[in-house]
C-alpha cells in the first residue's frame, strides 16, 4: 500500500464544501484505494482546512482521516521535512509548503485545484488538476 | 485465529485460483479490499457524495494518465 495522491488544503475544503466538486474528489478517493493504496492528507493541510471549515465540516473532515484502515493517512510533518518545508515557505503558504514536500517525500502527484499557486514550487507533471 | 472454509466457486474463478500460490491469502486480500471500499463508499454517501461505478472508473484513468505522463516526462530527463 503506498500513498498515490496527496490532497492539499484546497482539495480538503472542496470535499466538505458538499459541492459538485466533492463527487469528483470521491471518485478520486475510491479509485487509489480500490487500487489497494491510500490518498496522503498532509497534517499542517487538514489543521488549514479545519480552520476554514464550519462545525458540520469539521465532522467530515475528522471521519475522512482518523479511520485507521481508511482511504487516507494522515501525513505529519517530519523532523526530516522541517527545513525544505521551512525554505519553500519563502514563497508558499506553509500547508501548500508542506503539501509540496509530502507529495515529493512519497512521489506522489499533488492533488490540486490551485496549480498556479504552486508555480516554480512543484514541476507541472507532479501536479493533478481537480 | 483461522477457520478453514469449503466454498464453491465458478469454474473461471477457481481456474484463476489454481495459478495462484497461497489462494487463501488471496482470497482474504481480495475481501479486504471489497470491504474497505464499501466502507469509503458509505462515508462517502454520509458525506452526502455520491459516486459511480463509472465515475471512480473515469477518475482511475485520469489518474493513470497523469502518473504516464510524469513518467514520460522523468524517463526524458
Amino acid at each position: 500500500m503506498s500513498i498515490r495522491v496527496v490532497w492539499d488544503t484546497s482539495a480538503l475544503l472542496a470535499y466538505v464544501a458538499g459541492d459538485t466538486r466533492a463527487a469528483g474528489l470521491g471518485e478520486l478517493l475510491a479509485t487509489v484505494e480500490e487500487g489497494g493504496d491510500v490518498t496522503g492528507v498532509p497534517a499542517v493541510c487538514l489543521v488549514a482546512a479545519y480552520r476554514g471549515a464550519d462545525a458540520d465540516q469539521h465532522a467530515k473532515l475528522v471521519e475522512l482521516t482518523s479511520d485507521d484502515d481508511g482511504p487516507t493517512v494522515i501525513l505529519p510533518l517530519l523532523a526530516a521535512d522541517v527545513a525544505p518545508v521551512a525554505e519553500l515557505t519563502r514563497t508558499l503558504p506553509i500547508d501548500q509548503a508542506q503539501a509540496v514536500t509530502a507529495a515529493s517525500r512519497h512521489g506522489a502527484l499533488l492533488a490540486t485545484y490551485e496549480r498556479p499557486k504552486y508555480a516554480g514550487a512543484v514541476d507541472d507533471d507532479d501536479m493533478l488538476d481537480l | 485465529m483461522t477457520r478453514k472454509l469449503s466454498i464453491s466457486v465458478p469454474d473461471d474463478v477457481a481456474a484463476h485460483l489454481d495459478n495462484v500460490e497461497n489462494a487463501s491469502a488471496y482470497i482474504t486480500e481480495a475481501i479486504r479490499l471489497r470491504r474497505r471500499s464499501e466502507r469509503t463508499r458509505a462515508m462517502l454517501a454520509r458525506h452526502g457524495i455520491a459516486v459511480t461505478d463509472e465515475g471512480v472508473a473515469a477518475a482511475g484513468e485520469r489518474l493513470r494518465a497523469a502518473e504516464q505522463r510524469r513518467s514520460e516526462r522523468k524517463v526524458a530527463g
